[in-house]
């Protein structure tokens, strides 16, 4: 049978986010994928070189509109080892709700994302509703929704109080039945296992060999957590278990994160019964000492690593930033091969894909000098005069 | 384990790395020279079980670029340090031995300009394909093209 090369993206209706899949298809099958990034690629690791430390704290939040958090967990970390302070155990504390409250969300969030791409958009109005309660703890602890602006170096900004240590514990016990419920429908659905059993397999031995981090990795049965092997924050603490999964597919990436979210949940209320008394906060100086620190965090979707050279000034030289979607993405184009079209959406939002993480680095606009306003015609005629120099147009 | 692993890797790079050492966090920081890369990083795949790199980070100091090699041996975090002169900045490809390393490598060459010898695809990864001849933009002398100066 012929062999026919279709591009997906970076603008497609099946495609959240912008990137680029050429997909070699023989009939419904497909033999090769090869995947081109970096169209949501912002400059920010020359712009961290640029700015302070207080300030890059709000810029590493940036990086990603839902794993936040852990970002700028990763970026105080990396510069409280260097600095050579310890927050205070009720500051560690907080933070680590707090990543724990992002995997809660994040998690949420992509089973409905999953159910959506698998035709079941029930599952999707479900888990987004839920969501909204621990986006509501979010508000009602740092004052936003989505970038908390609660981290700092040395600690976090905001303590909590005895009413909002119950609000959290009430709405852990709602959340923890909606989990389970979600868990029945996962492991009976129809629609769910007949979408996502035997769909994007990757072997244990493919799972190393690529570098795959995260859900995905632990649903290749390979039991690694950065937060279990290797603990930072509070976490060496907390009494919790790492899930695998041995059915290596899409459906084990849902069960692992499905109980993924019991384990938070019981961490969460863990960590309220036993957080320390004490200062949430030290001060440290705005300039730091000449050094390098590595800090990694597991984020919702896997292995995030921040590496942090210092040198003396208030400003940083460098920061390199590899969010866990730019590990995993190699393995999508590795599990694609071999699968059928329709199953690319469901095996791209497998690994829960976060471009917008995973592009970070440069340039804003392509050979413009500086920006300006243009006509609805003078668009009209770059974007035609654009589309002209592809080379496969 | 945990002074293990460097008193290990101290004897057993012995003549293939400058120096071994590890910091208060337990990251152990392992300099090499360029020719010994391969060699450092097959010992870590082979016997201590480093088959995770995490990523690859360059630093542009000027006279010279960094390469850091982050991979995970075990229970430790190991990174390889690779120093590479400005008018040279070239070195062999770790993919053949970490397939995970292929990205991270185009990485390299597409911000700082680092050649990756032996390199099985090397295209444009982050930047655009229309970049051109615009400069590495993650090198400190790099001049944005957008503007006059350069710099913010």
């Amino acid at each position: 049978m012929s062999r026919v090369t279709i591009p997906i993206g970076p603008q497609h209706p099946a495609l959240k986010e912008p990137e680029r899949f050429m997909v070699t298809v023989e009939g419904e099958t497909i033999v090769d994928a090869d995947v081109r990034i970096g169209h949501i690629h912002r400059g920010m690791e020359k712009l961290f070189e640029q700015r302070t430390y207080m300030q890059n704290i709000h810029i590493t939040e940036r990086i990603c509109g839902i794993c936040s958090f852990t970002h700028s967990t990763n970026f105080c970390q990396a510069t409280e080892y260097i600095l050579g302070v310890e927050p205070p155990r009720r500051g560690l504390y907080l933070r680590t709700l707090m990543n724990e409250f992002e995997r809660i969300h994040s998690h949420l969030l992509w089973l409905g994302v999953a159910g959506h791409e698998m035709g079941f958009d029930t599952l999707l109005m479900w888990s987004w509703d839920d969501r909204e309660r621990i986006l509501d703890l979010f508000e009602d602890i740092t004052g936003n929704r989505v970038t908390h602006a609660y981290n700092t170096v040395g600690g976090v900004r905001r303590d909590i109080t005895d009413a909002q240590a119950q609000r959290i514990l009430h709405t852990m016990d709602i959340l923890e039945e909606r989990t389970k419920a979600y868990i029945q429908v996962g492991l009976n659905e129809q629609t769910i296992l007949k979408r996502t059993q035997g769909v994007g397999i990757l072997t244990t031995a493919d799972a190393k060999r690529l570098c795959a981090v995260g859900p995905r990795l632990r649903a290749s049965n390979v039991k690694y957590d950065v937060r279990k092997n290797d603990p930072y924050a509070a976490y060496g603490e907390l009494p919790f278990e790492v899930i695998t999964s041995d059915t290596l597919d899409v459906h084990g990436q849902l069960v692992v994160r499905a109980l993924e979210l019991l384990e938070t949940v019981n961490m969460c209320r863990y960590m309220i019964k036993n957080l320390p008394t004490g200062d949430i906060r030290v001060k440290v100086p705005r300039k730091v000492p000449p050094g390098e620190a590595i800090s990694r965090t597991e984020a919702p979707r896997g292995e995030d690593i921040h590496y942090l050279r210092s040198n003396g000034t208030d400003k940083p030289e460098r920061l390199k930033v590899r969010a866990p979607t730019m590990a995993n993405i190699l393995n999508v184009a590795h599990t694609l091969k071999g699968a059928n079209i329709a199953d690319i959406p469901l095996i791209v939002a497998g690994i829960d894909p976060c471009m917008g993480c995973m592009d970070r680095v440069l340039i804003l606009d392509r050979d413009k000098e500086t920006s300006k306003v243009m006509t609805k015609d003078q668009l009209r005629e770059y974007s035609i005069a654009w589309y002209e120099k592809e080379a496969y147009r | 384990m945990a002074e293990g692993l460097i008193a290990q890797l101290t004897s057993r790079l012995h003549g293939i790395a400058k120096s071994v050492a590890e910091d208060k966090h337990s990251r152990i920081y392992v300099e090499v020279p360029r020719d010994s890369l391969l060699e450092a990083a097959k010992i870590l795949k082979t016997e201590y079980d480093g088959y995770h790199i995490t990523t690859i980070t360059v630093l542009d100091s000027g006279e010279n670029f960094e390469v850091l090699y982050h991979i995970v041996a075990g229970e430790k975090l190991v990174t390889l340090r690779v120093f590479l002169p400005r008018n040279d900045p070239s070195v062999e490809s770790l993919t053949p031995i970490l397939p995970g390393a292929i990205l991270y490598e185009r990485e390299l060459n597409d911000i700082m300009g680092i050649r990756v010898k032996n390199h099985p695809d090397m295209r444009r990864i982050l930047l655009p394909d229309s970049w051109g001849d615009k400069g590495y933009p993650l090198r400190k002398d790099w001049v944005d093209p957008r503007t006059k100066k350069g710099g913010a």
